[in-house]
């Protein structure tokens, strides 16, 4: 299987702190690839050196087989970047950054780019810098769109949008990707927008990769469970193989793990805990993130 | 590819090389009434006499002296200060050119529009000196105004430069440096005062160097 | 490879204007203030007397043998330099070895003047003034015109901005007629109105030959002078003096000064040499003034550290010479202290009036803040790219700073 994202044993430090500690991810030709994490897990360092804008204290990561911080204009030509904040030609007219743009892609497909724009309503000779947040998305869209690219890589898309420019985003994105096979890599916080899209997931935890797997697998195997026990406070913690977090409220434990209700019970009769009560509660894909994360 | 990018700087610079251009005709046209007054009032004899001993044009045209430095100055703020907040410069960096080409073409045409700026205003004055004036004064009048235009086609890379680095400490001393080698420009009191000239205009081919390194950091993502 | 260009063009730059401005800021911040001795010459005890001002207001009068002055007496020695005061307080002798000591008189027969390098080679306008040497008025009037000299001579009109044509060629056939030979190379005038009389111009041809040239009602009058081209001038002074006993005087290249006499243009060399000859006078470097009085004739060369002075009699044989000496600005502890520290500095001013870049090096000296600085590199960075240590190796402190100030990023 061939890899448009490739990252190995990525490390890197602000001055001397840790912000990534050996982080290795692959990303799959056609794949929508998610990553998560709360702020200050290397989410921004991660993608900043994915878009080249960053090069990594050691590891490499190849970007369509070439190191990211060093990509050659032609392979810069097949990654289309939406940054943070949806930055965009502020100075520009609609027409103006089309006419722009156009003219550093062979592949231009300005269909996509006037389809996407003539939703807004807007007249050509509308500056960017006029636009409502929505609005200026939906004209970073259109230019990655028009601009045909292999990759997508977008950081936080949904900073800023309301709900309805949000789906609207989300709706346009997957139709075009799904429909010509397109990679994707995107961070998000609004963790339903992420469940609606994406195929594979990363989440980052403190200097260490949480989980990587496809989000499907996730939802499959990730659970959590509930039961009272005042004396659980003293006997279980958090390990890396039976439970991956805890909660304690009163006398009532929380334990999200990736270890079926059975493997459960017989833990908890190993270390002698009473368990009665012992059930699964469901969870939305969001409060999976809280367990994995935790929530503070 | 080449053209896209000047049709970038032209949307960024348009108004500021028509109002400059405007400036430059108000200098001009100040200049003329300047001189005409002055022949008026003082007789022309002693109006040329004034004009050689007391370096008249030199101290009564200002307006020449400072607009190619404000022109530099807006210039590269214009270019570069939309680039660089919120880093949209990422936006240029990411486009399939190389940021080397891209950065010199983008300051190169910026110069060019400064350039033609200056030229204007040479030819300009040229003509208007001529008019009054014997060719010895017009000969020295325009040698003493090189300096000015090296000193704000030097203000124009600099600026650019310092605007171009991500990172404020380096900018602090960018900007010291700067201000020591603008300061060079606009030392003369008197007519046609600098020699070896060449030295000054070899260090305003050598600044727009600079740039490659200050788009380099922000390429590594220094801060 | 060309990111690695540009942080060295960058520190270059710091480089730069690091030696423009941080010798001359450090010198600013330690030199101190020397207090120069200023020499004179009695005609009274025939011989050398000086004042040196202390700090505080301090003056003290004294003669080269050792002797104490107050003002009065120190005053009543100099009678050419303050018969006013004296005068006033009725100190000033009727005569002195025979010369009546009136103020009109001493004022009639004492004249002046000082060279300095930014008299010699200066920017200026090449359009002259032509007086009219004999004017129906009683003051010297300022003509109605300029005129340029080079392969030719032209006369403008300022009112119209062209040619006077025939005034021009006059001028053109009377120099031709003399001899000239275009282009003129020196153009020496005095173009005021504030001169008791009018002499014209001296110009000296493309032969190196010196004319005279002058307007007399509205004639020229061009004189072809005998003084030898291979004199090699550098720069002529006219001046007009109701003495007349020189039209002016000239520094040749070889730092030679010689006064042009009204006894058919005879030159007179002054003197510029001395005993000791490391006192011989450059032109671009010191100053040479020529003071002459009733009595004696004073020469002074001043320098950085010293004052000479030469005094001949009434007719230039030489009668006594004096230099005065106190630390030359190299040898002050600022100054030596900056040239351990800095390998170099540049410099925009110059003793003439020119801006012009100019590269002072210290020598060996200057070693001693490579080698600091090359060390302070070692011990206290980071390992770094060997052409670092090279540029601190030719630039010393400076290189230093910008090396630590610019990261390189490879």
């Amino acid at each position: 299987m061939e890899h448009v994202i490739e990252c190995q044993n990525l490390t890197h430090y602000y001055g001397d702190k840790l912000v990534l500690n050996n982080l290795n991810l692959k990303v799959e030709r056609g794949r929508i690839f998610g990553i998560l994490g709360k702020n200050g897990m290397g989410k921004t360092t991660t993608i900043n050196i994915l878009m080249g804008f960053l090069r990594p204290s050691s590891g490499k990561c190849l970007v369509l087989g070439e190191e990211s911080h060093k990509l050659s204009p032609a392979t810069r030509q097949k990654i289309g970047l939406l940054h943070e904040g949806h930055l965009a030609y502020d100075f520009m007219t609609i027409r103006q950054v089309e006419k722009f743009y156009s003219a550093f892609f062979p592949n231009w497909k300005p269909d996509y780019y006037w389809d996407l724009i003539g939703k807004l309503g807007l007249s050509d000779s509308h500056k960017i810098k006029n636009m409502s947040c929505g609005q200026r998305s939906q004209v970073v869209l259109g230019l990655i769109f028009a601009q045909d690219p292999e990759l997508l890589i977008l950081d936080d898309y949904s900073m800023g949008l309301d709900p309805g420019y949000r789906a609207l985003f989300i709706d346009y994105l997957q139709e075009y990707v799904r429909e010509k096979n397109k990679t994707v890599f995107l961070t998000s916080h609004i963790i339903q927008d992420v469940e609606k899209v994406v195929d594979d997931t990363i989440i980052m935890g403190h200097q260490k990769l949480l989980l990587n797997m496809p989000l499907a697998t996730l939802k499959k195997n990730f659970h959590r469970y509930e039961f009272r026990n005042a004396e659980a406070v003293r006997h279980l913690k958090i390990d890396d193989d039976f439970i991956t977090n805890l909660e304690f409220v009163n006398n009532k434990v929380t334990i999200y793990s990736f270890k079926p209700l059975r493997e459960i019970k017989a833990y908890l009769n190993a270390v002698k805990l009473e368990h009665e009560d012992l059930q699964e509660i469901s969870m939305s894909l969001e409060e999976a993130f809280i367990g994995l994360t935790g929530k503070y | 590819m080449l053209k896209a990018i000047l049709y970038k700087e032209w949307i960024k610079l348009r108004w500021a090389v028509i109002v400059i251009a405007g400036l430059s005709l108000l200098t001009l046209a100040y200049s003329i009434g300047m001189i005409n007054y002055y022949i008026e009032f003082q007789g022309a004899l002693n109006n040329w006499l004034y004009v050689i001993g007391k370096s008249l044009l030199l101290r009564n045209i200002v307006f020449v002296k400072y607009l190619p430095l404000i022109t530099g100055l807006t210039f590269g703020l214009l270019q570069f200060v939309q680039e660089m907040s919120r880093n949209r410069m990422r936006l240029s960096y990411h486009l399939p050119i190389s940021e080397k080409k891209l950065l010199l073409s983008s300051v190169g045409i910026g110069y060019a529009f400064l350039l033609a700026e200056i030229v204007f205003l040479f030819f300009g004055l040229w003509l208007v000196v001529a008019v009054n004036y014997p060719a010895e004064i017009v000969q020295k009048a325009l040698l003493s105004m090189i300096p000015w235009f090296l000193g704000g086609s030097a203000v124009y890379f600099l600026t650019s430069f310092i605007i171009l680095e991500p990172s404020w400490i380096y900018r602090i001393i960018y900007g010291i440096v700067s201000a020591g080698l603008t300061s060079l420009y606009f030392q003369a009191s008197t007519y046609d005062q600098y020699r070896t000239l060449w030295t000054f205009v070899l260090i305003v081919l050598l600044i727009p160097l600079t740039i490659l390194f200050a788009g380099h950091r922000f390429r590594r993502g220094t801060k | 490879m060309l990111n690695k260009l540009s942080r060295y063009v960058i520190i270059l730059l710091i480089v730069f204007v690091a030696a423009l401005y941080l010798p001359d800021f450090f010198s600013m911040l330690f030199d101190k203030k020397v207090n120069t001795p200023r020499l004179d010459y009695s005609a009274v005890i025939d011989d050398f007397v000086y004042t040196i001002y202390g700090g505080m207001g301090q003056v003290e009068y004294r003669d080269i043998k050792g002797n104490s002055y107050n003002e009065r007496e120190y005053f009543a020695l100099l009678p050419f330099m303050y018969y006013a005061t004296l005068e006033k307080w009725q100190q000033l002798p009727p005569s002195l070895k025979g010369i009546e000591l009136s103020s009109r008189n001493i004022r009639e027969n004492t004249q002046v003047f000082r060279i300095q390098a930014k008299d010699i080679d200066f920017p200026y306008v090449p359009l002259y003034l032509m007086f009219e040497a004999e004017p129906d008025y009683a003051q010297l009037m300022i003509p109605e015109d300029l005129f340029r000299l080079g392969n030719k001579i032209e006369f403008i009109d300022p009112n119209s901005n062209s040619v006077i044509a025939e005034k021009s060629e006059r001028f053109q056939s009377a120099l031709l007629d003399a001899g000239f030979r275009f282009p003129a190379k020196i153009i020496a005038g005095n173009p005021t109105n504030r001169k008791p009389f009018d002499e014209g111009y001296f110009i000296s041809d493309a032969n190196g030959a010196v004319f005279h040239l002058k307007m007399i009602h509205d004639q020229p009058v061009c004189i072809k002078t005998g003084i030898d081209p291979k004199l090699n001038i550098r720069q002529i002074f006219v001046s007009e003096n109701l003495r007349r006993e020189f039209y002016g005087w000239f520094v040749t290249h070889d730092n030679k000064v010689f006064l042009i006499t009204y006894d058919d243009y005879k030159v007179r060399e002054l003197p510029t040499r001395t005993k000791e000859g490391i006192y011989d006078y450059i032109a671009d470097e010191m100053t040479y003034r020529f003071y002459t009085y009733p009595i004696n004739r004073h020469v002074y060369i001043s320098g950085d550290g010293f004052v000479k002075m030469i005094v001949t009699d009434n007719d230039f044989n030489p009668i006594a010479e004096h230099v005065e000496t106190w630390t030359p600005y190299d040898r002050r502890s600022a100054s030596v202290i900056k040239q351990f520290l800095f390998p170099f500095e540049l410099n925009t001013n110059t003793p003439t009036n020119f801006v012009k870049l100019q590269l002072d090096h210290f020598g060996w000296k200057g070693l001693a803040g490579i080698a600091a600085s090359l060390l302070a590199l070692v011990l206290f960075s980071r390992k770094r790219s060997w052409t670092d240590y090279v540029l601190v190796l030719l630039t010393g402190v400076f290189g230093l700073i910008g090396v630590l100030l610019i990261k390189d990023e490879e």
